[in-house]
């Protein structure tokens, strides 16, 4: 189900009509195992048996946890986080990456004349969202571990942290630190959570519908057929994926903030306008803040940081994002868009060793150079292979230009993307909006519902939920 | 919450007024535009219908290579033909739609129970096994599924076809002419404005052409195993018509040899698909008719494996005698000599 369907529509109805219409507020017991229920079901819709993964990394925390908080001894703890560690990212490592290794090594039996021409590779279907909630529930048993989160005794509890639907499937990745207290005490639910709530929710909805799905289908006819364009459509392509997957998970965080604001959940913020970074660091502090946060906390910091020498801070950097880049997929895509941005956060650290980050001449310059560098890595991301990758590269010099139904449109959404990126921030753009008198927030509310469903395709799929 | 209320109630009106002014101005155009984006059911709709109750009925169901056209009279009319000039005539149902898979065929087999075939045909063409993503057909024909089937609808894999199954259940209610009518309205409506804006190369050079076709020829092949979810929707459909006591027989066209010839690892590859697919259908208990190699090149009318009136007819000799026996053992024969 993803959020700009009928079917979601249909459930959150539900979903809202049970939770306030039919348990009382004093029943938070009762409240709590509705969201657990939905959380599944709504998991559920994509392929029921895959709930099973859920709930078997939920129990394995919960208890991994209740362990760790009663066990004083190191090396006990070590094996318990250690169980945790092997059971999370040994299921990761199976679906998401097991199609990818038994191909790598059909490809070398094949090279090596080994094998079986018509071996198979096997197709694993991927469960939706599992990147996402097994790094969630991860950093639930290393922060016990680490003695920062004090472990739940609730299951309840547990299992709504794990799977509240909201954020399951694609973020942002939630802290124990900051959910669980939210469950223990949380004032009811007012008519700003319910305004704050619903502008996230139309503002994202159209970041997604109108914006990135537009932008997606002039990025799709250009990377579908490379050849066929030269180098000013191959630019604005890039230009607008960059825009396209920033207005696709940008807007479903929003959604995703927005809706759990209706139950009374505040979410972290995932995206801070991150094509004004003017260096690749604040790039990610910009952009997926709480993966980049994840990967700053629990990997980079977990292999030494820069406690180290400068040389083996600047390998941390580089592991980290190139572990970062596989965790989005099983490719060498990935592969190389995590190392070029690994080798680029190192060398900016190694040029600003003296402290000259804070220098703010130039800051257009840099911001310029710096958007152009995450769109000459976005064409990783995005390209099919890596064939494909440097053949956009080789073209990117070719001329022509094939004029397309989309380009006008896929012009001005580059455009109004920079323009939203140059103006105020969208935390105040949204209290802007709230400020305005109710009657003219209606038919806001209205056009953006007749836009969303203008532009909404008969099956539209967030980016961000194939990893 | 005065506020909300507000917000709310102009929210609303103004949806409401929306609605009615769309109706109002494009309403019959977009009823039409929805419907032709919708065909399947509308196809399966106006097919499975039953002429003759006094004759045994013939159920095919399938992709392009069976459906009827001006140029070619597919084989599956033209063995009803020749059953009837023997006097073992059969009633010939004809479910089909170009470029619907095995989902959309698992929801055809719903829509053939009712009228109680003696035999279904079910065509598992090699290239609807490869496809990724949504399937044409699969979500309006979903109202066909009989109620008692859910439960274990439920458990096959839609998500491969982007349908949920909370959409699984909402597409039941197409079943209702007036639901029908209002999401042919809305799809129909959302399809014009799209048509003016998305995205449509205007000029499609020579080239780019090409590589489209190689990109059809790749379809081919590509690796399936059992747990492709698109032969998990085979073996269901297959399952469906069994536990529903008809006799039941998947076939797998013919591909063309230029297609089967185009990477080295192709003929032994596609050969390896095919008995995959045949060891499911066997496994589930229906009889599989591999007929991937079973034509020339010639016997093609284009790259898309459609077949020109020879194919069509060597199709018809190859199929026949195996429907004949299946409408004299089940129909014409004596119940003790069956």
């Amino acid at each position: 189900m993803v959020f700009n369907s009928l079917e979601f529509l249909v459930f959150f109805a539900i979903v809202l009509g049970v939770y306030y219409g039919a348990v009382p507020a004093s029943w938070e017991r009762a409240r709590k195992i509705v969201l657990v229920v939905a959380s599944y079901a709504f998991y559920g819709s994509w392929n029921p048996i895959f709930t099973l993964l859920l709930l078997a990394s939920t129990v394995l925390d919960f208890w991994v946890g209740l362990r760790l908080g009663s066990e004083t001894r190191p090396t006990p703890r070590r094996w318990l986080l250690g169980l945790s560690l092997l059971g999370n990212l040994g299921m990761l490592g199976f679906f998401k990456y097991g199609g990818f290794v038994r191909e790598q090594w059909l490809a070398v039996e094949s090279l090596a004349g080994w094998g079986d021409a018509v071996a198979q590779p096997w197709s694993i279907v991927l469960p939706v969202g599992i990147s996402f909630y097994t790094f969630q529930t991860l950093s639930y048993a290393i922060d016990v571990y680490r003695g920062v989160q004090k472990p739940t005794r609730s299951l309840l509890d547990f299992a709504v942290f794990v799977s509240f639907f909201p954020q399951l499937v694609a973020g942002p990745i939630v802290r124990s630190t900051d959910f669980l207290p939210q469950l223990d005490k949380r004032p009811p639910v007012t008519g700003t959570d319910v305004e704050e709530g619903l502008v996230r929710i139309f503002f994202g909805l159209v970041k997604k519908v109108v914006f990135a799905d537009t932008l997606g289908a002039y990025v799709d006819a250009v990377f579908g057929d490379l050849p066929l364009y030269g180098g000013a459509n191959l630019l604005l392509a890039i230009y607008a994926y960059a825009f396209q997957i920033y207005f696709d998970f940008s807007g479903y965080s929003d959604i995703a903030i927005g809706t759990a604001r209706l139950f009374g959940f505040r979410l972290c913020e995932n995206f801070d306008r991150p094509y004004i970074a003017a260096n690749p660091r604040e790039f990610w502090q910009r952009w997926h803040i709480s993966l980049s946060s994840w990967l700053r906390d629990y990997l980079y910091i977990s292999l030494g940081g820069n406690r180290g020498t400068p040389r083996r801070t600047y390998i941390n950097l580089g592991l980290t994002m190139l572990l970062g880049g596989l965790w989005h997929g099983a490719s060498w895509n990935f592969v190389v868009w995590g190392a070029i941005h690994g080798a680029w956060l190192a060398a900016h650290r190694y040029w600003t060793r003296d402290g000259s980050t804070r220098d703010e001449r130039w800051i257009w310059l840099k911001r310029f150079a710096t958007f152009h560098m995450v769109c000459a890595a976005w064409v990783f991301f995005r390209a099919a292979t890596l064939s494909d990758a440097v053949l956009f590269f080789s073209r990117l010099g070719a001329g022509g230009w094939v004029a397309q139904e989309a380009t006008n449109l896929a012009v001005l959404f580059v455009v109004l993307g920079a323009a939203l990126h140059l103006g105020p921030s969208p935390i105040a753009l949204h209290q802007r909006y709230r400020a305005l008198p109710a009657p003219l927030q209606g038919v806001g509310y209205a056009a953006v519902a007749v836009l969303v469903f203008l532009f909404s395709p008969s099956e539209g799929r967030f980016i961000y939920f194939q990893f | 919450m005065q506020r909300l209320a507000i917000m709310f109630g102009v929210f609303v009106l103004l949806i409401a007024v929306a609605i009615g002014v769309a109706a109002y101005l494009w309403g019959e155009d977009a009823v039409r535009e929805g419907r032709s984006m919708y065909s399947t059911a509308q196809y399966f709709e106006l097919r499975a219908q039953r002429r003759l109750p006094s004759l045994p009925l013939v159920a095919w169901i399938g992709d392009s290579t069976i459906m009827p056209s001006e140029e070619v009279r597919p084989y599956p009319l033209e063995i009803g033909k020749r059953l009837k000039e023997t006097r073992r005539a059969a009633e010939t149902i004809i479910l089909a739609d170009a470029g619907i898979g095995t989902f959309a065929e698992y929801c055809a087999v719903g829509k053939v129970l009712s009228l109680r075939p003696t035999a279904v045909y079910i065509i598992a063409n090699l290239r609807a096994f490869v496809r990724t993503g949504s399937e044409r057909g699969a979500l309006d024909a979903a109202s066909f599924i009989p109620a008692s089937e859910l439960p274990r609808a439920a458990t096959l894999p839609w998500h491969a076809a982007g349908i949920t199954i909370p959409r699984l259940l909402l597409a039941r209610t197409l079943a209702w002419p007036q639901v029908r009518e209002g999401f042919y309205f809305a799809e129909g409506l959302r399809q014009m404005f799209r048509d003016q804006v998305y995205s449509r190369p205007l000029h499609l050079p020579l080239m780019t052409r090409i590589r489209k076709y190689e990109r059809e020829l790749k379809d081919w092949d590509a690796p399936i195993d059992e747990q492709s979810p698109r032969l998990v929707m085979l073996r269901a459909a297959v399952e469906l018509a069994l536990r529903n006591g008809i006799r039941t027989t998947v076939i797998m066209p013919p591909i063309p040899k230029y297609v089967m010839e185009f990477s080295p690892h192709s003929v032994k590859g596609i050969a390896a698909r095919s008995g995959v697919v045949g060891r499911a259908v066997s496994a589930a208990g229906a009889r599989y008719v591999n007929l991937h190699n079973a034509l020339a090149t010639e016997d093609f009318r284009d790259l898309g494996g459609h077949y020109n009136r020879q194919g069509m007819d060597k199709m018809a000799d190859s199929i026949e005698p195996l429907v004949r026996k299946d409408v004299v053992d089940l129909f014409y024969r004596p119940r003790q000599e069956r």
